[in-house]
């Protein structure tokens, strides 16, 4: 595993204060995102589904677009990859939960709707919180939809806001990503960014067998 | 005389006595020390150039990024690289930003003299490897590459085409295969067996000795230069016996510390040309070129070396 992580612990944290500074005041801007995502599940429905499914796949094309091939690439050979993955799966999730129109924001305070939320204040609040209690300078943090383990929870959260099990296959790319995210946060003991990871295996996991055994 | 300088009438003395004893592993003799009156450099078999017997890796510790500061500071380790008479330089495409960390050290440091600068071509693609080994002079900076290798033999026959044309043109001087972790071996030794090529880069270090069976004499056999790429095992091996005392005797090796220890070990095995460590400390650095002064160990004194490393 050592060998696909051709850097230092301390140097891909710096990256994150680099890229935070350098795409101020996107992170700021995919809060407001985050928010309207309350907006689509107070109202419910198609259409509130399609803006969710547009919010999703924003955050991963400007992830991928953004974070991966533009600044993780100067580290990893396989950023360019990954970003081309993520961007897909941008793509992916519009024309689903747009042209098909299969996100179908549930009506109602229902568990999972519950969990969803749960799952993007995570997305929101864990990582910086980590970085506050870990003593690592702030501006490293993941942001909010616009860093990779983030981005993967808030697709999975929003697959906990909408009805039924026809959209659990995009679960595959956010638990793929998850699980490299979580192995190469472990090789490089950087504590730190292993919860999130975890979280979203746990979350997607979960998911995926309450919605099958309906 | 200086405690660093080499006691050169004896390192001879002991090979010799060492291959007279049949303890040489079946190589004809031990490497002669020359050049600088402090360093030991060895011979690059196919030219007989001779290289000082440390280099440095950039695996991990030159992908910096676009960070400044640690670019200026990778600078620093790379200024007492040369400083203390290092010269090869070993990168690749596949560690990020490696290369051009290099190229902006050289840049700023404004030198490449002493530079024997080494590098990769690893892609699939024998079109992307051309773009690749251009990619390379620009991050670099230098119109002359010393050593282009393939690596982890990828694509290996369509690149040395490549690499012997761009040899043969002028801008690289010589070509090689590289693997590492002790991967590929029966591969390395079948090229080795049948392609002209100059430099091999192998893992060799004093508890990853499956190169010792057959390539190493094998190198030393068709006259292959090799170089040593985790001397250390990134740092798991260094750390480890960091937590252990150096053993009473290891001043008889010539080493006053654990990477002194373990890179005598290496760069004194007669068919080695060089090891390669990675460090991102300039106080690591001093350490690590350190281990190319003084006394060598011989065969007798290498074997002990490595069972007590071993037994760790």
């Amino acid at each position: 595993m050592d060998r696909l992580i051709p850097f230092s612990p301390d140097v891909y944290v710096g990256m994150f204060a680099r890229y935070n500074a350098a795409t101020w005041p996107a992170s700021v801007t995919a809060v407001f995102l985050g928010a309207l995502i309350l907006v689509c599940v107070r109202r419910g429905g198609a259409d509130a589904g399609r803006t969710l499914a547009l919010i999703v796949a924003a955050f991963w094309i400007w992830t991928g677009w953004a974070f991966q091939i533009g600044q993780y690439s100067n580290l990893n050979w396989a950023a360019d990859p990954f970003g081309w993955l993520f961007i897909m799966q941008g793509g992916l999730t519009a024309f689903w939960g747009t042209a098909l129109g299969r996100f179908d924001v549930a009506a109602g305070r229902t568990r999972s709707v519950e969990i969803g939320i749960v799952l993007l204040f995570l997305a929101l609040v864990l990582h910086p919180a980590l970085t506050f209690f870990m003593q690592m300078p702030i501006e490293t943090a993941h942001g909010f939809g616009t860093a990779p383990a983030t981005t993967a929870l808030i697709a999975v959260a929003a697959l906990y806001l909408v009805y039924g099990r026809a959209s659990l296959w995009l679960l595959t790319w956010p638990v793929l990503w998850s699980a490299w995210d979580l192995a190469s946060a472990w090789t490089m003991a950087l504590w730190r960014d292993v919860p999130l990871p975890a979280l979203t295996l746990f979350a997607a996991t979960y998911l995926i067998a309450v919605r099958v055994r309906r | 005389m200086s405690r660093l300088s080499i006691d050169r009438r004896r390192f001879i003395g002991t090979a010799a006595a060492g291959t007279a004893l049949g303890l040489g592993g079946g190589f004809g003799a031990w490497p002669s020390l020359a050049a600088g009156p402090d360093i030991l450099t060895k011979p690059i078999p196919k030219s007989a150039e001779r290289i000082p017997a440390i280099g440095m890796g950039t695996w991990i510790t030159f992908n910096v990024g676009e960070d400044k500061k640690l670019r200026d500071a990778r600078t620093d380790v790379l200024a007492k690289f040369f400083e203390l008479g290092g010269g090869m330089i070993d990168s690749s495409p596949m560690y990020g930003s490696a290369e051009e960390v290099v190229g902006y050290g050289l840049d700023k440091l404004g030198r490449t003299d002493g530079l024997f600068s080494a590098t990769k071509v690893w892609t699939p693609s024998t079109d992307h490897g051309r773009g690749q080994i251009d990619d390379s002079f620009r991050l670099w900076g230098v119109k002359t590459i010393d050593l282009f290798q393939v690596h982890n033999l990828l694509n290996w026959e369509d690149h040395l085409q490549t690499l012997r044309a761009e040899k043969s043109a002028g801008r690289i001087r010589y070509i090689g295969i590289t693997t590492s972790h002790g991967m590929r071996h029966g591969g390395m030794e079948k090229i080795m067996q049948t392609e002209d090529i100059d430099f091999v880069q192998l893992t060799y270090n004093a508890v990853d000795r499956n190169a010792e069976a057959r390539l190493l004499p094998l190198a030393a056999e068709r006259g292959i230069a090799v170089i040593c790429n985790r001397p250390y095992r990134r740092s798991s091996l260094i750390d480890h016996v960091q937590s252990h005392p150096l053993p009473p005797w290891a001043a008889d090796a010539g080493a006053g510390n654990w990477p002194e220890f373990l890179l005598k070990f290496i760069i004194s095995h007669p068919a080695v040309t060089c090891a390669i460590p990675a460090t991102s400390k300039v106080e690591h650095m001093t350490e690590n070129m350190n281990a190319m002064r003084g006394q060598m160990p011989d065969q007798k004194m290498r074997q002990r070396m490595a069972e007590y490393v071993g037994d760790l």
